[in-house]
């Protein structure tokens, strides 16, 4: 059988779309909302590290622009940037917080023990990474790459920050990560 | 209208308009309705934390596919890929199988799995261009390819696709 064009473009297009998707869908702003920030104008990776780590534990995008990038290379990041004075950030971090247990008797409560202990030892090695600089500092890069792939930055960009994680922060959790990044990413 | 408002009304846009085709493009990259379901959300959830950031709103929907595509990346970095069936139980469960419907779920498991059977270099030029209608400028901006691999790869995969297909049919009468 010969198939024409226009009936293999039928045969992909036949998929049955969930119902209920759209309203489940047009929940999401009710449940969730933007966490921006600008280091440059907080003057502490300590916190910023803080807040990255909590971020990515709850899943929520954290934006984060350093000053040692070059404009552009985090364009779409560093669009409608709010900038948070230091005390706001404390009033972040306690949202943050809150957040985190809040999640955290969600996950007890549904016995989702292999969850939380997955919680806890990411928690702990943020705590642990917020003593040592380099930890801290590599940890922070790599969150913030990711975040920057998962928001449209280029290839190219994002695996020259990978590779920087790993040639400036050796033997550290983060450039391990970046390593496995990299490693994924050829393999892909 | 506050600003608040129109972000409102555009992600509802985005649902209205593209959700079907996102889910459509999902479902065909992972084979898997629960996870399509996930990565559909996921990339919703990701587009609602960023709508600000959209600087062209006649964009939106390459803008969407684009962070469909990270973010199906970013999951299958993270997931042991596992093969299923078009069809697992749930979705079974909600669609009986009477009689008039069996062909047709055979004919789309049948095209699930020719596919799957193409790499994601084949498969996603496929999904954007010919299943839903981007253009091939666009796509090569979401895939990150130059203009002339989307096209090579778009005509290699068709023709493979089609063959496979075609033989799958045959089999089948």
């Amino acid at each position: 059988m010969n198939l024409e064009d226009r009936e293999l473009d039928a045969l992909l297009r036949d998929v049955p779309v969930p119902p209920g998707l759209h309203d489940e869908l047009k929940q999401i702003p009710d449940e969730f909302e933007p966490v921006r920030l600008h280091t440059s104008s907080i003057g502490s990776w300590q916190l910023v590290a803080a807040i990255a780590i909590a971020a990515s534990l709850i899943g929520i995008a954290c934006w984060l622009v350093w000053p040692e990038m070059k404009p552009g290379k985090l364009e779409i990041a560093q669009q409608n940037v709010v900038e948070h004075p230091p005390a706001q950030v404390g009033n972040e971090i306690d949202w943050l917080s809150e957040q985190i247990a809040e999640l955290a008797w969600e996950l007890e409560s549904r016995e989702q023990l292999a969850k939380l202990s997955e919680l806890r030892q990411a928690e702990s090695m943020g705590a642990v990474a917020l003593q040592k600089p380099a930890e801290r500092d590599a940890l922070t890069m790599y969150l913030s790459s990711e975040a920057a792939s998962t928001w449209g930055a280029g290839n190219d960009f994002v695996e020259a920050e990978m590779q920087q994680i790993i040639e400036r922060y050796p033997d550290t959790a983060g450039a391990s990560r970046a390593q496995e990044f990299l490693k994924q990413s050829t393999e892909l | 209208m506050t600003r608040d408002d129109q972000l409102h009304r555009l992600f509802e846009l985005a649902v209205d308009e593209n959700a079907d085709a996102m889910f459509r493009v999902a479902w065909r990259l992972t084979g898997e309705r629960e996870w399509a379901t996930e990565l559909v959300q996921e990339t919703y959830l990701q587009a609602w934390q960023g709508l600000e950031s959209l600087r062209d709103r006649s964009r939106l929907q390459s803008w969407m596919f684009g962070i469909l595509h990270r973010q199906y990346l970013k999951q299958l970095r993270r997931k042991t890929r596992l093969k299923f069936s078009i069809f697992d139980e749930s979705s079974a469960a909600e669609q009986p199988a009477a009689s008039g419907e069996k062909d047709v779920v055979d004919r789309r498991e049948q095209v699930q799995l020719a596919i799957e059977q193409l790499s994601d270099d084949h498969r996603l030029p496929i999904l954007l261009v010919s299943m839903e209608g981007v253009s091939v400028d666009e796509a090569a901006e979401i895939l990150g390819w130059p203009r002339g691999t989307v096209l090579s790869r778009l005509h290699r995969g068709r023709q493979r696709l089609k063959e496979l297909l075609e033989r799958q049919i045959d089999i089948t009468n």
